[in-house]
């Protein structure tokens, strides 16, 4: 723990910053991959679901490791206990998919999404001596307790909390929040108008430098 | 290639440069207007959080081009840090119409004691505090011009401090409020004052081409989907495109070009990867504060080698903020009949209520008058992010799990939460200013600015007083919870000075006019121009200037 003791010392704070303001290269006009790109790598990993048993494949952004982290990590922050949408219901884990796919984000906030799931991974190993696949729920449980009462695990926890918050409370047009189940656990009123095709984030940025 | 030479070349389009592109261009000038964001048109506006508040959208990308911040630590020392690397972020709408677009549009007057700061309340040890060369009667015409122009509805009420008005009451009636107001009304009487009702820069029936106010819930940090509200864009830009007006988005000034007497010539900027010049008669500067100071430095050259309009090491200097904070409470329904909870939770109306009792204040300890400010009221924003986030922190414990779902449930269910926002002077100090830095450029290679954030004691000092009355009103409507936050924290939203004008060059960067002393043909025209910033939003009063400003320059061209 000591290397992310040290990590989180000096950079934790200056980063984590950096993912509650995402930075949007619109120069390059590099757009966005999009939303039907990412869903169908949520396919491939849907059809690899057993009803009992899910399998976790490797996709174009996350190792198959890394994309059970999250989901199970994703659960226990955000528990589907009978009380609103669980993270499945709000697409949560392709948002991250998503956010991971946006190249107008820098690339240090990416790289801090994946480092803390390779955080997970260690921290597993080291209490445990085991890999995270192989934990029982009631240890991912623990883990996530035991991450959240450090500061670098708190940092990364939140982070992804903001992320599960976004699939809650964003527009639909962005492959989350499906049929509104977020805005109506919360009784959220959406303003007017809505996004659309034209000026959604996927396609703004060309849409206004375009005028 | 630029061919034509125009009469005037305005570089931002925001508040401070809205007027003078209007009244030029209608005047029959030619009117060239350099704007460094991209050209948002009121179509292009949705209610969409993520693109509003979420991501950069409206803003610069703050690794391409950032701000170095200079706050003082624990221990004393300023240590600068780039906005690049923190959640701060010291842009407020960079496109055409500038911050005007997101603004909330409280709008309010200086009163005219906020003319006459020095001579009314005498020095205080550490402020630069200067009264303005120009007096509230002079400013007063044209605050009465904004509310026919950029459209400002309202009314007015008889209370102890209200400003003097040459007309009775506003153009446009009062935007629709929430019972809330009524009791903020009925408590204030009980604590023996009048409360304000609220102006707002916010057209409550059509004007021209504009519709009114449809309460869409979502104002603050949104561009308007009604152009209800009066950005420069909506109100201003669009009638100035009739005349002879063009305005190049994506355009970036880099450098005013000078003729080595004391005129400028050019303006340079960078657009599409080259760089091209604009030549004028006159040119206008209103890039916001803190970018106006940074071209001014910027544009050195061997007749002016430490900047345009610095000879005295004015510019920069004196920059300030609104100081104040934000205090809030929780009307939770549960206290609250049925009916009054459905009035409670009714979307999109207002509060528009605002306490100025305390404009001035009697302060005990010295036993003399002092400047106090406004208290305003509103609801918490509707944006859903920030009221999550809000709930998975317990001092510094994270919450997650279902006890997270609960408190998430509860708060967007059983409560409504009522706040208010604290204007008081940010007295101009020697700890406050921007300068260039000497090492880091943004992605044109042009040096960024260092700003340096200190603020007085005396600022937070009133602003305590300040929260008291207003957790007082709160207590009275009956809301719990209630807290307050004072601090020195700038709010870079609300941000003037740093080209003080005044009557001195050895002590100002501006006469009167606005005109930069040392340059026979170069105005600056954003809130750069204000030596203190009185105790409310400073956006009215930067439309009333700029009017000021182009009316002079009327007389003057003509």
């Amino acid at each position: 723990m000591k290397g992310k003791r040290i990590v989180k010392d000096k950079n934790i704070k200056g980063i984590f910053s950096n993912i509650e303001n995402w930075k949007i290269n619109r120069r390059k006009f590099v757009k966005t991959l999009t939303i039907t790109t990412v869903l169908s790598q949520i396919s491939a990993v849907s059809s690899c679901v057993n009803t009992n048993t899910k399998v976790y494949q490797a996709n174009l952004y996350l190792t198959a490791l890394q994309s059970e982290i999250i989901q199970k990590i994703q659960d226990v922050l955000f528990p589907n206990d009978g009380n609103g949408p669980s993270t499945e219901s709000i697409n949560a884990y392709s948002h991250i998919l998503w956010v991971l796919s946006d190249e107008r984000k820098d690339k240090a906030s990416i790289d801090y999404i994946k480092k803390g799931m390779d955080w997970v991974e260690e921290t597993s190993q080291e209490n445990y001596g085991r890999t995270f696949s192989d934990l029982s729920q009631i240890e991912i449980e623990e883990l996530v307790a035991f991450m959240a009462d450090k500061n670098w695990g708190a940092s990364w926890l939140s982070m992804i909390l903001t992320f599960i918050f976004e699939a809650l409370s964003m527009d639909p047009i962005y492959g989350v929040n499906t049929n509104e189940v977020g805005w109506k656990w919360l009784g959220h009123q959406s303003g007017n108008p809505r996004p659309n095709k034209d000026n959604s984030y996927t396609n703004i940025f060309e849409t206004i430098y375009a005028n | 290639m630029q061919t034509k030479k125009y009469d005037f070349c305005v570089i931002g389009s925001g508040a401070g440069a809205g007027p003078i592109i209007y009244e030029m261009a209608k005047a029959g000038f030619s009117v060239l207007v350099l704007e460094k964001g991209p050209w948002i048109k009121t179509e292009d506006f949705s209610k969409d959080e993520l693109v509003s508040c979420r991501r950069d959208v409206y803003t610069p990308n703050k690794v391409d081009e950032f701000h170095i911040i200079e706050s003082k630590t624990n221990d004393g020392e300023w240590k600068p840090l780039a906005t690049r690397d923190t959640n701060k972020n010291y842009w407020n709408g960079s496109c055409v119409g500038g911050s005007s677009n997101f603004m909330s549009a409280y709008f309010h007057r200086l009163k005219p004691n906020d003319f006459r700061l020095l001579s009314k309340y005498g020095p205080i040890e550490g402020a630069n505090v200067v009264d303005w060369p120009i007096s509230y009667n002079e400013l007063e015409p044209y605050y009465t011009k904004v509310e026919s122009v950029i459209g400002v509805s309202g009314d007015v009420r008889i209370h102890s401090t209200l400003e003097p008005r040459s007309t009775p009451n506003y153009p446009y009636p009062p935007l629709k409020t929430n019972i809330v107001s009524d009791w903020i009304d009925k408590a204030g009487l009980e604590e023996g004052y009048t409360m304000v009702n609220g102006a707002r820069g916010i057209l409550s029936k059509p004007k021209d081409k504009r519709s009114a106010c449809y309460y869409s819930n979502f104002c603050g940090s949104y561009g308007c989907s009604s152009n209800a509200k009066g950005s420069s864009r909506a109100a201003l830009l669009d009638d100035a495109l009739k005349y002879d007006c063009t305005i190049i988005p994506n355009a970036k000034v880099f450098h005013l070009e000078t003729d080595g007497h004391n005129k400028i010539i050019k303006a340079n900027y960078h657009l599409n990867g080259e760089k091209h010049f604009i030549e004028a008669n006159t040119f206008i500067v209103a890039c916001q504060a803190i970018e106006t100071v940074r071209l001014l430095l910027n544009s050195k050259n061997i007749d002016t080698p430490k900047g345009l309009g610095n000879e005295y090491n004015q510019v920069g200097k004196n920059l300030i903020f609104s100081a104040g904070g934000i205090g809030g409470g929780n009307l939770y329904f549960d206290d609250f009949s049925s009916k009054d909870v459905a009035k409670i939770k009714e979307p999109g109306v207002f509060v528009n209520r605002a306490i100025q009792e305390w404009y001035e204040i009697k302060d005990e300890e010295t036993n003399s008058e002092i400047k106090g400010g406004t208290i305003d009221f509103l609801f918490e924003h509707t944006n859903a992010l920030p009221k999550l986030a809000r709930q998975k922190w317990d001092g510094s414990r994270l919450v997650y799990g279902t006890e997270l779902k609960n408190n998430i449930k509860k708060y967007f269910t059983k409560q409504r939460k009522i706040k208010f926002e604290i204007f008081n002077d940010w007295l101009p100090t020697d700890n406050c200013y921007v300068e260039l830095d000497t090492k880091e450029v943004d992605k044109w290679g042009d040096l960024v600015a260092k700003v340096r954030v200190g603020y007085h004691p005396h600022d937070i000092k009133v602003a305590k007083i300040l929260a008291s009355k207003g957790e007082r009103i709160l207590e009275k409507i009956g809301a719990k919870n209630i807290s307050t936050g004072i601090s020195g924290e700038p709010s870079p939203n609300l941000v003037v000075g740093g080209c003080r004008f005044g009557v001195n060059p050895k002590t100002s960067v501006l006469d009167k006019n606005c005109k930069v002393h040392s340059i026979h043909n170069l105005y600056v025209t954003d809130g750069s121009f204000m030596p203190t910033g009185g105790s409310v939003p400073h956006t009215w009063t930067i439309y009333a200037n700029s009017f000021r400003i182009a009316n002079y320059l009327l007389s003057v061209n003509f």
